[in-house]
């Protein structure tokens, strides 16, 4: 394809893009959006102690609470119940389990089928099995960062204390995932395409979110515990979640402007239900084996942060004896 | 069957170096995230355990009236444990 | 608006009373961009081919490196503190210091790529794509890198971490840049590319200086 052919829709979308993004009225948008959701759930932010919704308040709240108001409240007390980290910390213990015993099954199944009973590939022949290890890194990788953002955002809005925990915790096993990821890449990159490393749009932008991940564990080193940490992180993962969508664009098209051979490494080919049924298994696996691991870590953190209280020294005391 | 025998099933069509090697990087990685969330939660309790044997007198009682000494006042202490969203 | 007018020429006047800070970042930029051939060669068609890369890249570290030198005296000497709580909206303030911050190293960086790209023999078209690339680029540098500088001020080991942080993001401008460059060495029309570097211009002046101001906020306060 022509040089100008391929710049053509490029143009248009850059015209938009450009319209897109002086249109939006900056600040403001953001703004508005915090405030309103901090609307519905603003009893929260009245007084940050009280959880239960009782009719009756010893202390009254500044701002008067309107029927509809209160129909709020009930329903997303469920979800204020995470702002306790021994609630929390019992929650997760039983989650933790059921996943563990999932992601277990799971990746049993997966992998022995993946490796034994999936058919030989027709031009990959057996090499092309490292796909049930790679896709699902290389997909997990990114939803790993998409779910610290997600995390970041519920800390900075609801000062959620166990959001911030997610994303401390997020962050370790993300990275060894999109190394893992990168790894599993360079090793399927060799048998089929005869070198371990190739400059294509996905292993590009996996590398860039590598590197990212990086970012933010440096980031959370490099800064003395405490609040203002926390939510120095929480705002980098929320840059650089915006920026993802950013980066995978333009190493897309970095990627397809540079190319020299016809060769694409990321076509998707038609795949028959005994390839993508194992594939399917090991994602959810994947993202079984994260939750697992997320929630051990969040556990783990929520008793070093919390030992001085009584929960924890009862429990501390519970162990040793 | 796809594999006439072990060892073809081992050889994987002569791509053997690169499917095990995959295979066993990605078991590596992945025992080696569960490992190091369980030694953090083993370390810790180590770590409270060394803790109370240095400081016996110190610390909490179960009904979270705190020590003085301990930095947070009992009301503190209570109130997390009921939880809330805190700053 | 007059915050931010008031903080420019404040920074203006500094920088310009101590030539030195702005010429070391220049000077930086001009010695990587040298170092270049001297480690690769003289070959014409490999400097011309590489030559895009290395200038933007040198652009990059230099933007990186410099970054500091706008926030940290400010934050050591506790003005920054002063501004914060100021009765100033905080906005302005913070845009003016990363204008000013342009101005010491993205515009020397622009007016000094046309004799660095014939260095580098690089056609007149891919010249002019060059500066235009910079000069719409740069200013989305010295944005995004603010934010790192903002996350970072209270951190030790503060530079290698900021490039940590912050050379990630900057991939984008980095490849829309350089193929603006390379489209514009091949004749072909680099319209879309200025058109995407504009667009991340915009989102950057848009969205950066709130994650600066808030992450300003949060070093003060620590």
């Amino acid at each position: 394809m022509p040089l100008n052919a391929r710049i053509a829709p490029a143009q248009t979308v850059g015209q938009k893009a450009c319209v897109i993004a002086l249109s939006t009225c900056w600040g403001d948008l953001v703004r508005l959006l915090v405030d309103h959701v901090l609307r519905v759930t603003c009893t929260r932010r009245v007084d940050s102690r009280s959880v239960k919704c009782s009719t009756t308040t010893r202390q009254a709240p500044p701002n008067p609470i309107t029927a509809h108001h209160r129909q709020h409240i009930v329903m997303f007390n469920w979800f204020h119940k995470f702002g306790s980290p021994r609630w929390c910390y019992g929650i997760l213990g039983r989650l933790c389990l059921i996943a563990a015993l999932a992601t277990g099954l799971l990746l049993v199944v997966g992998v022995v089928w993946g490796l034994a009973f999936a058919p030989v590939d027709y031009q990959q022949g057996h090499s092309y099995r490292i796909m049930f290890i790679h896709v699902p890194a290389a997909f997990l990788a990114q939803s790993i960062y998409l779910m610290m953002a997600g995390a970041a955002a519920v800390f900075l809005i609801w000062r959620m204390k166990l959001a911030d925990l997610a994303v401390q915790c997020a962050a370790p096993v993300g990275a060894s995932i999109t190394f893992l990821a990168l790894a599993t890449g360079a090793l399927w990159g060799m048998p089929t395409w005869g070198t371990f490393w190739e400059w294509d749009a996905r292993m590009t932008s996996t590398l860039v979110l590598f590197f990212l991940f990086v970012g933010m564990i440096a980031l959370r080193s490099g800064l003395e515990y405490g609040p203002a940490a926390a939510r120095a992180c929480a705002i980098l993962a929320i840059v650089g979640a915006v920026n993802i969508p950013i980066i995978k664009y333009s190493v897309d098209w970095w990627y397809s402007l540079h190319q020299t051979s016809s060769i694409t490494l990321t076509e998707k080919p038609s795949m028959p239900a005994s390839m993508w049924m194992p594939l399917l298994i090991m994602v959810v696996a994947y993202y079984g084996f994260f939750f697992t691991v997320w929630m051990m870590r969040i556990r783990t953190e929520i008793l070093r942060r919390e030992r001085r209280t009584g929960w924890v020294r009862d429990l501390t005391d519970g162990a040793t004896q | 069957m796809n594999f006439a025998s072990f060892g073809e099933f081992l050889h994987m069509g002569g791509h053997w170096p690169y499917v095990w090697s995959a295979y066993g990087l990605t078991a590596i990685v992945l025992a080696l995230n569960v490992v190091v969330a369980v030694r953090g939660r083993q370390q810790f309790f180590l770590r409270q355990r060394r803790e109370a044997a240095r400081a016996p007198g110190r610390g909490v009682g179960s009904d979270g009236t705190a020590a003085a000494n301990d930095g947070r006042s009992a009301q503190d202490v209570r109130s997390d444990e009921n939880g809330g969203v805190a700053t | 608006m007059t915050g931010f007018l008031l903080i420019l020429r404040r920074d203006l006047m500094i920088a310009w009373r101590r030539p030195a800070d702005v010429g070391n970042a220049v000077a930086f930029f001009v010695l990587v961009v040298v170092l270049f051939p001297l480690g690769m060669g003289p070959d014409r068609a490999l400097l011309a081919a590489a030559g895009p890369g290395v200038i933007w890249v040198a652009a990059l570290l230099s933007a990186l490196l410099s970054l500091e030198t706008v926030l940290r005296p400010d934050y050591d000497d506790g003005s920054l503190e002063q501004m914060a709580v100021s009765s100033r909206p905080f906005l302005p303030l913070v845009l003016g210091k990363i204008v000013s911050h342009w101005v010491q190293s993205g515009l020397p960086i622009v007016l000094l790529c046309p004799v660095l790209a014939v260095m580098y023999f690089l056609p007149a078209d891919a010249i002019g794509a060059m500066i235009l690339s910079l000069l719409l680029g740069t200013p989305t540098l010295s944005l995004v890198g603010s934010i790192g500088v903002a996350l970072t001020l209270g951190a030790r080991k503060g530079g290698t971490l900021l490039a940590v942080l912050i050379l990630p993001l900057y991939v984008p401008v980095l490849v829309i840049g350089t193929l603006m460059v390379a489209a514009g060495a091949e004749g072909a029309s680099y319209t879309a590319h200025g058109l995407m570097l504009g667009a991340l211009l915009a989102l950057a002046i848009g969205f950066a200086p709130l994650a600066t101001a808030a992450g300003l906020r949060l070093s003060i306060g620590r």
